[in-house]
């Protein structure tokens, strides 16, 4: 059998060899007489191993059957390049692909997009109201009377006709609740445009967009509004995010807090973003003051219900990493190119 | 606030916690608070006395100062013009460390300068890390022994910075007040620094009026006699240094320092610079500033009042800004002689209002305007009594103390239950924690406490704060996270609102960016695009005159983007989805008086056929919402519509959807592109709230053509100012139902070609038009199409003189 063998691999070494040789389709017509025709050199080889006993046939069967076909795609090859020699160029393939002309949504856009689709997930209703406010709905009914420190220290843009551009949309809290007639339990979110007239700077801008968003129901408690919050930022930032709660005031809530998230960029070894500290503060919230609820017409012993507001700027910041917050506002194309 | 960890650690010997603990704590319990700066004095630099000063000979501002530290004598050359011979001040010598002006740690060189050896040098508090004042030498109490390290008197010390929050500025803006919230969150005990006077005599000659007793509800004050005014011991100027306070001499120095101590601003005065009679009777006031009065305050500015400031008077002249500054003419100097110290009590709103109205925040008006407990003034009283005794040898004439309705903590009906109702716990140690806080409760019943908060906890109004209370106490922190259960929402998002995101993605699709602008319009562009006429919302303190006004078109802030971006990209398009704003009649709006309204703007620049292909992007938006066949109307300015200006007169429609006004679209007129440096710009501005009102997501299925459609060519010349529109209506109505559909594929004006003007005279405009015809039950023959295109061609030319080609 290692005859047989052997005198294979002569065969495949000398039609390889010869095939080097071909330049004309002449040459390779009589290459294929001599290896693959009729009475070419592997046909005969198979014919005289039809006698052997069944055994060797088997071994020897399966490369001499292999070396046909690869002598068959050898030719077939060979033949194709012979016939298209001059008539079709190879591609140059590292030319750049022509770009179909696509927009881009604001990456605001897409970020307030992004809370929608969490905050629907949850079964918070989205509701939007208007920018220009009154002076009650910004400040009176939030437990931010006229002579709260609070409201003296908020950097308001005022109207001539008595009205304010809110300054948050927190602003929203109660007139959504009176003017869509809602009654408890409800959830929704309040994504919008708010103003602050202040100097800005890489972090502050006269303009922003912020969310609040709001729950009430009779057993509803700290511990969910954690749970809502958690999940809000595990599934916008796609990973798994530490919250911190600590003690903050916020007029409108009640027990109040800011939440801070570990450091995305750092894993909380200390970097630029996180001011070396490990955490990143998004976010105030709490327990919705009972005077905020009297002020919605709903009984807060039998409700009770929490609320947390975020900028939604500073979330698209740090999934961007951007470092500059008037960069929103520049209507710069450069800078608007890069999102969709 | 600064916080000195020494200070707050002599209230609390049993303190273990570091400064970095410390900290910790009360920003997870608390408020804010961070490791700030660390105070450590070089203990190479010693105390020594100035035993000569000498011209120096080279420079006019320099001395050469000798010194002694009791033991050997230096020469050293000194910039500092606060010095006479005798002074004790502290001296760093070569290999010494000091703080240069910007904080960072330099070591001393022998030098030498303007021909002087200098071996080493005397020191301000900024070289010694103590404050930001570098107006002279630190100057030391003359019993300071000499040759003593410097750092034996001045100890080591780490500044917290708390950002103590607005609700917990009545009881929390003083040393005092952090080390209770710190004694209680590490159950430890606090040292009262404050000793009860039990021997208090009446001022009785003296008077006190308080006008409005709301505002103004406690005015106790305390005479005294002073031998000599002089400065601090250096323990008391040590901790005026870490909060950032400047020492003066001992008087003010001990009211700043109570108030750091305590919480409550004071004031002393020069008793014998009181206005009205010789002491020891004088008239004093707490009332409204009457029209015109003045009062040039501490720091020598002439501060004219308005009517809603309140002042201290000594009889009936106003001498102080209350709570606020006080008057230059009865400053304490080195003259004085007696002084009269105030401990009041102000309200905190008038006090705020003040203050932001004279653009005046100092420690104490910032103290103030939070609000300060009255009660709090018994306990300052008495420790500012003592240290004027012990520290500036003061002799108590004797006091007073107007306090009509003296301060009742209220007491607040706490159903227990509401912890576990609001925090998921039922804290069976809260009595215990609201102990620590140095509330008082009483069980009425198993299930109802009355809980009394101490006066000085002006925030603690209800049920919810007192749950606070318990809750930070645990730790906020360590509350798990639990999803809550509620019920299903089908439609979270609304209609509009989604057809609005549709016709986001509808635009970015059609090859457009979306940019957001400033909803405050630019005066110069506004007036160019005559929108400057029509009435809009104003704003009383805008970022610049020029952006006084509000939005009411989004096409200034794109045409601005356009400019902005036209070096890098001259072929562009933008869109804007934003709210625009107008005054209004109306009162029934969400804001009454103010109409706001959902607006989408587009504007493409550098294109070739930018109306049609704004027009065809107007047009996907609309079938995306299921609008077919909107209408265009020429229209132009008029008074009224005196923005239509901006767009190129001939150029511009107005669009409709059956009644509705949809919008309008043109290109932008050539006054202002020129001006704008703008080229081939085209607009569209839609009213988004009327599009999406009549937005329907209906759609019905059409069944699918089952005989193949016959496709034919018309090509024509018409004259220039028949409209696209007439010939294919004249085309459909000839075409018949077997017409399935009509495009126009080519157009050429050719009365912008001279070369066939000049051949044809005539202005006239050659289209091309694809035709399909299809019939839904049968093949169509050749002979049916010939028939079919033949009776459009003859419409064509005798109805509008068409020229078939």
């Amino acid at each position: 059998m290692t005859d047989q063998l052997a005198e294979l691999e002569e065969i495949a070494q000398r039609a390889k060899g010869g095939l080097k040789n071909v330049t004309t389709e002449a040459q390779l017509e009589d290459w294929r007489r001599l290896n693959l025709g009729r009475k070419g050199a592997l046909p005969l080889f198979l014919r005289s191993v039809k006698s052997l006993p069944i055994e060797v046939r088997k071994a020897i069967g399966q490369p001499a059957n292999a070396l046909r076909q690869e002598l068959t795609t050898l030719f077939d090859q060979v033949k194709e390049e012979m016939s298209m020699k001059g008539k079709v160029k190879p591609f140059d393939i590292s030319m750049p692909g022509i770009k179909p002309t696509i927009g881009h949504l604001h990456p605001l856009t897409i970020t307030l997009r992004r809370i929608w689709d969490i905050f629907s997930s949850m079964g918070f209703q989205i509701i939007e109201g208007p920018l220009v406010e009154e002076t009650k709905y910004n400040f009176d009914v939030l437990n931010m009377p006229l002579d709260h420190p609070a409201r003296a220290e908020t950097d308001t843009f005022y109207l001539n006709n008595g009205h304010l551009l809110r300054t948050h949309v927190s602003a929203m809290q109660v007139r959504a609740v009176l003017e869509q007639h809602l009654k408890p339990p409800f959830r929704f979110v309040l994504p919008g445009l708010v103003f602050r007239a202040e100097r800005t700077d890489a972090t502050h801008e006269t303009h922003f967009y912020q969310f609040d968003g709001l729950a009430v129901d009779r057993h509803i408690n700290l511990q969910h509004l954690r749970g809502v919050i958690d999940t809000l930022y595990t599934t916008f930032f796609n990973r798994p995010i530490i919250s911190r709660l600590r003690p903050a005031y916020f007029p409108f809530v009640e027990p109040g807090f800011e939440v801070d998230i570990s450091c995305i960029f750092c894993q909380q070894k200390g970097c630029r973003v996180c001011k070396q500290t490990g955490w990143i503060e998004v976010m105030g919230a709490g327990l919705i003051h009972p005077i905020v609820l009297a002020n919605m017409n709903i009984d807060h012993e039998q409700w009770q219900g929490f609320a947390f507001g975020s900028t939604v700027d500073r979330l698209a910041m740090l999934q961007y990493s951007i470092d500059d917050i008037r960069l929103f506002w520049s209507g710069d194309v450069r800078f608007l190119n890069q999102f969709s | 606030m600064k916080v000195s960890y020494e200070w707050l650690y002599s209230f609390l010997p049993e303190l273990k916690a570091s400064p970095e603990e410390v900290a910790h704590l009360f920003t997870m319990h608390s408020f804010e608070t961070v490791v700030g700066t660390e105070r450590k004095i070089d203990s190479n630099i010693v105390v020594v006395k100035i035993t000569a000063i000498e011209p120096h000979p080279n420079a006019d501002r320099l001395r050469l100062v000798s010194v002694t530290d009791g033991t050997q004598t230096i020469k050293v050359v000194c910039g500092a013009a606060n010095i006479t011979v005798g002074d004790v001040v502290p001296y760093s010598p070569p290999g010494s460390t000091v703080q240069d002006d910007k904080g960072q740690a330099q070591v001393v060189k022998e030098t030498v300068i303007r021909g002087q050896k200098s071996p080493g040098m005397l020191n301000s508090p900024r070289e010694l890390g103590l404050s930001d004042v570098h107006g002279g030498l630190l100057l030391l109490p003359s019993a300071t022994p000499l040759g003593t390290p410097l750092k034996n008197h001045l100890p080591s010390d780490t500044i917290l910075e708390a950002d103590i929050s607005p609700n917990r500025g009545h009881d929390c803006l003083s040393h005092r007040g952090l080390a209770r919230e710190l004694a209680a969150l590490l159950n430890l005990e606090v040292k009262e620094p404050v000793t009860k006077i039990p021997d208090k005599k009446p001022l009785s000659s003296w008077q006190v009026t308080i006008e409005d007793p709301l505002k103004a509800p406690r005015f106790a004050g305390a005479l005294f006699q002073i031998d000599e005014i002089h400065p601090s011991p250096l323990w008391l100027q040590s901790r005026l240094f870490t909060v950032g306070a400047r020492p003066l001499n001992n008087i003010v120095d001990i009211t700043n320092y109570v108030m750091f101590e305590l919480g409550n601003p004071t004031h002393a005065y020069d008793a014998d610079k009181l206005p009205g009679d010789k002491l020891p009777g004088k008239k004093m006031g707490v009332r409204w500033v009457r029209a015109g009065e003045v009062v040039v305050t501490l720091d020598g500015v002439k501060r004219e009042l308005t009517e809603d400031t309140l002042v201290i008077t000594s009889n009936d002249q106003p001498v102080a800004i209350a709570g606020i500054m006080g008057g230059e003419a009865t400053q304490i100097s080195e003259s004085t002689k007696h002084v009269f110290l105030e401990v009041a009590n102000f309200n905190a709103f008038a006090i705020q209002q003040a203050a932001t109205r004279l653009a005046l925040r100092t420690e104490g008006s910032a103290r103030w305007s939070k609000g300060v407990d009255p009660e709090l003034a018994g306990d300052v009283f008495d420790r500012s009594i003592s240290l004027l005794r012990d520290i500036a040898g003061a002799d108590l004439q004797g006091t007073l103390d107007v306090y009509p309705r003296p301060r009742q903590a209220k007491t607040i009906i706490f159903p227990v239950a509401k912890i576990a109702a609001l925090t998921g716990d039922t804290v069976p140690t809260a009595d215990a924690i609201l102990h620590k806080f140095r509330f008082s409760v009483r069980e009425k019943t198993a299930d109802i406490w009355e809980v009394t908060p101490p006066t000085d906890r002006l925030d603690i109004m209800g049920v919810a704060d007192v749950v606070e209370e318990i809750i930070r106490f645990q730790g906020l922190n360590n509350l798990p996270a639990v999803l809550p259960r509620a019920p299903l929402v089908t439609r979270a998002i609304p209609e509009a609102i989604e057809w609005r995101e549709t016709i986001r993605d509808v635009l970015v699709s059609s090859g457009l960016i979306e940019t957001y602008n400033y909803i405050f319009e630019e005066g110069d562009l506004a007036k160019l695009l005559r929108l400057d006429t029509i009435a809009h919302l104003d704003l009383i303190n805008p970022i610049a005159p020029n952006r006084r006004r509000l939005r009411i078109s989004l096409l200034p802030g794109l045409l601005q983007n356009l400019q902005h971006n036209q070096a890098e990209f001259p072929s562009l398009g933008l869109f804007e989805v934003g709210l625009t704003m107008y005054p209004t009649d109306n009162v029934t709006t969400p804001t009454p008086g103010v109409r706001e309204e959902q607006q989408l703007a587009i504007a493409i620049s550098g294109q070739a056929e930018a109306f049609r292909l704004a027009k065809g992007i107007v047009e996907t938006v609309a079938a995306r919402l299921g609008l077919a066949n909107l209408n265009y109307n020429q229209t132009q300015p008029s008074p009224q519509r005196s923005w239509l200006s901006m767009w190129q007169p001939g150029q511009v429609a107005e669009i409709k959807y059956g009644e509705a006004e949809i919008g309008t679209i043109g290109m932008l007129s050539s006054r202002v592109s020129q001006q704008l440096k703008l080229k081939d710009v085209v607009l569209a501005e839609i009213k988004l709230d009327a599009l999406i009102a009549q937005a329907s997501a209906e759609r019905l299925y059409q069944p699918l053509a089952k005989f193949p459609p016959v496709l034919r060519d018309v090509s024509l010349k018409v004259p220039e100012d028949v409209a696209i529109e007439r010939v294919q209506g004249i085309i459909e109505r000839a075409g018949g139902p077997l017409l399935a559909d009509i495009d126009l594929f080519d157009m050429y004006d050719a009365s912008t070609d001279t070369a066939a003007v000049s051949a044809d005279p005539v202005a006239s405009k050659n289209l091309a038009f694809h035709l399909r015809f299809q019939a839904p039950d049968r093949t169509l023959t050749d002979a049916e199409v010939d028939r079919l295109q033949k009776a459009i061609e003859t419409a064509l030319e005798t109805e509008l003189g068409a020229q078939i080609r």
